[in-house]
């Protein structure tokens, strides 16, 4: 099915002594073999699933040296145009994958370029689709659904021209815990129907034990190659498991006085609650992590304790204050909030200019920045080296770096982090760890995570609060004397 | 034989798609050809009307908030450089083409609309490149409430202010930015889609039916007789 040897490639413009992005790869998988490799990012595993389809060399251009045959075919000589009669990749980024405008067309787009009779489109759609369980999706607009729906559609759209060899790049990525058990099913039962399935992956999860064997790559190179079972001291080592610290108790030191009092917070979207009577408070120092499933109303809990939304009823308070009556340049001096997507934030070309941005808007209001503090930050969260550099040209842990640096450089009180696990790898999530925690215990800065990363939330905080279809169901201590979380 | 798939339920789904483009090209040129007050006045009334009628749902509450800041914008302009009638006149016209545009959009799904141009023997490419600019359209529309969410929750006030305007680049700069890290994305996902392969089946064709012809005389007689009645009418 794929047969590469000593494969490498260096993306266009690099030159010299520029690392390549795969380095003297070989490997052999059989038809029918479910294969997930696993790499920390920027490991090359992408690149790597791009060489399975013909985009590289075809598409990126660059180097390439050495064989790859994918499907009987030379990938060097064959367009992916070609290639992808057999050969299905599913990108990470469903919002690009998906471009009509119903799941069916989806299905539809590359029926009406394969051979099948076009008598046969209906039967197909409504089989693949079956098979997924998404037959009431067929009529949505793939951007309208979540994100596990997204994926069964582009995984749908992908196996109805019945490929051989069906390629996913990061699926589970930024999905919670039901859509990966969902979308783990799915695939379990594409790999029993015969089709050759391969996952790049930097989450580690239980959906490896379904797949025959187990890659690791570092640095463009392939580490490991064994059973699933064999692989774990391998993952850990490359960085994919994360090493967290010791969870500990809140740092007693703090006064400990109230600084957020949420109570009965209420919120409508077109007449639906999404938040129904949440109360809480929190207190200097305080690590809470908020859970849930999606659309269980955390983001509109961030937006509502960022002052970006206010609240139908009931009250969100710093200080005997609503929040969102608080001008913007002071609520950031209390609450700093750093959403999922740090790209959302970059608008400058340096990442020091990017760090200063907020504090020296602030300057011109008059509050002035605490540059010892900003300083600091940049030894705490690892910026001289990237200084000068892009924010756009960093790796995504760098980006998250930067981004949270940016947000606690106006010297907040709480920091509220959406998802801050999301799509980055185990040794960021460590990383990420280890920093909140030192800021908690030196600082008292009280933390509000915002996570479905149960293991990073363990890592961290020391309360839990978990929403269920905007209600509060649950709101209790993980400290390190409790068992579960 | 053409696979004929079940399309989605639109509001005057059963006419042939090429008949709803062909009437909303129609009603869109008559707005633009307008003159008199009353006819605007007229036009307004029928597309709030059909707007009514065949609107799926509400009009969102976020096309508002760029309809009529628009819409005030051009009346206090036109008010100062040319007078209260003619301000008039240019905001009820332009009001009267974002209800044209809304209707147009809720009667022709985006693949009806593929289908119609198609039919035409528009280039599929062209076609594609519509299509794919409208539906990203509120992609683009969400990154950018996400990016001006990030922004304000890290103090940079970027709100609809004067003063702000130095500011917009906070807010232009991550738009532009994922605008391209998007169209990248796109082309790749193309690529591996097989685009560049030519479609081997045959576009879905709807029959064209009496009731089409119809239709589309009545279109017709419906916009000669506007205008007509508007310039020659008492």
């Amino acid at each position: 099915m794929i047969h590469l040897k000593n494969a490498a490639y260096r993306y266009p413009g690099r030159h010299g002594t520029a690392p390549w992005a795969l380095d003297g790869i070989n490997l052999d998988v059989r038809q029918g073999e479910y294969v997930v490799i696993f790499g920390p990012n920027g490991s090359g595993k992408s690149t790597l699933t791009s060489v399975f389809n013909g985009l590289v060399p075809h598409f990126f251009g660059g180097d390439f040296s050495g064989e790859a045959v994918v499907c009987n075919r030379l990938v060097v000589e064959t367009p992916p145009a070609v290639l992808s009669e057999q050969v299905a990749v599913v990108l990470q980024n469903t919002d690009a994958y998906l471009f009509c405008g119903t799941v069916e067309a989806e299905l539809l787009f590359g029926l009406e370029r394969s051979p099948i009779p076009a008598a046969q489109f209906g039967r197909r759609i409504r089989e693949t689709l079956s098979f997924f369980g998404i037959e009431h999706l067929r009529d949505r607009a793939p951007h309208d659904l979540s994100g596990g729906e997204k994926h069964l559609a582009a995984i749908a759209s992908a196996l109805c021209l019945n490929p051989r060899l069906l390629v996913l790049d990061e699926p589970f990525a930024h999905l919670d815990a039901p859509n990966r058990h969902r979308l783990r099913q799915a695939l379990a039962a594409v790999h029993r129907s015969g089709t050759t399935v391969i996952v790049a992956e930097h989450l580690v999860d239980d959906f490896i034990f379904d797949a025959d064997r187990c890659l690791v790559m570092e640095s463009g190179r392939v580490t490991f190659d064994g059973t699933p079972k064999t692989a774990l001291p391998h993952l850990k080592d490359a960085g994919l498991v994360p090493r967290y610290p010791q969870p500990t108790e809140d740092t007693p030191s703090f006064a400990r006085q109230s600084l957020l009092e949420v109570s009965d917070v209420t919120f409508h979207r077109d007449a639906r609650p999404v938040l129904d009577k949440v109360s809480f408070t929190l207190r200097a120092g305080e690590r809470v992590a908020v859970t849930g499933p999606n659309g269980s109303g955390k983001t509109t809990l961030v937006k509502i304790l960022a002052g970006l939304l206010k609240p139908h009823h009931g009250s969100a308070l710093w200080g005997g204050r609503d929040i969102h009556k608080i001008p913007p340049p002071m609520r950031v001096r209390h609450i700093g909030v750093s959403f999922q997507n740090p790209n959302d934030q970059f608008f400058k070309v340096r990442v020091d200019d990017e760090v200063w941005a907020g504090p020296e808007l602030l300057k011109k209001k008059g509050i002035p920045a605490d540059r010892d503090w900003i300083e600091h930050l940049f030894d705490l969260f690892d910026l001289r080296a990237l200084a000068k550099h892009s924010p756009y040209r960093l790796s995504e842990g760098e980006k998250k770096r930067v981004a949270v640096a940016s947000v606690l450089a106006m010297n907040p009180q709480v920091l509220v982090l959406d998802e801050p696990t999301a799509g980055q790898d185990g040794r960021f999530r460590g990383e990420l760890a280890e920093l909140l925690n030192s800021l908690a215990r030196s600082r008292g800065i009280a933390l509000v995570v915002v996570t479905h990363d149960a293991e990073f939330a363990r890592a961290v905080c020391s309360r839990r609060l978990v929403l269920e279809q905007g209600r509060l169901v649950e709101d209790r201590s993980i400290g390190p004397s409790t068992e579960d979380v | 034989m053409a696979w004929e798939p079940v399309p989605a339920p639109r509001p005057g789904g059963r006419l042939d798609p090429r008949v709803r483009l062909f009437v909303g090209v129609l009603i869109i040129t008559a707005v633009l050809l307008t003159r008199s007050r009353r006819a605007l006045i007229t036009e307004s009334l029928l597309l709030a009307s059909g707007l009514i009628a065949f609107g799926r749902g509400k009009i969102r509450r976020s096309s508002l908030h760029l309809i009529w800041p628009t819409v005030g914008t051009v009346f206090v302009i036109s008010f100062l450089a040319f007078g209260l009638d003619m301000a008039m006149d240019l905001s009820l016209r332009l009001v009267n083409l974002f209800a044209a545009s809304a209707l147009f959009f809720q009667t022709l799904a985006p693949e009806e609309l593929a289908v119609a141009l198609r039919s035409l023997k528009i280039p599929y490419p062209v076609i594609f490149m519509l299509l794919t600019a409208l539906r990203y359209v509120p992609l683009l529309g969400r990154a950018l409430r996400n990016i001006y969410d990030a922004q304000t929750a890290r103090g940079i006030d970027v709100r609809w202010r004067l003063s702000n305007v130095p500011r917009l680049t906070a807010l232009l700069m991550p738009l532009l930015v994922q605008a391209f890290m998007l169209a990248e994305n796109l082309a790749m996902a193309m690529e591996s889609r097989g685009f560049s392969r030519p479609a081997r089946s045959e576009p879905r064709r709807h029959p064209f039916t009496p009731r089409d012809a119809l239709c589309a005389a009545l279109g017709i007689l419906a916009f000669v007789g506007l205008l007509y009645w508007e310039r020659r009418g008492p």
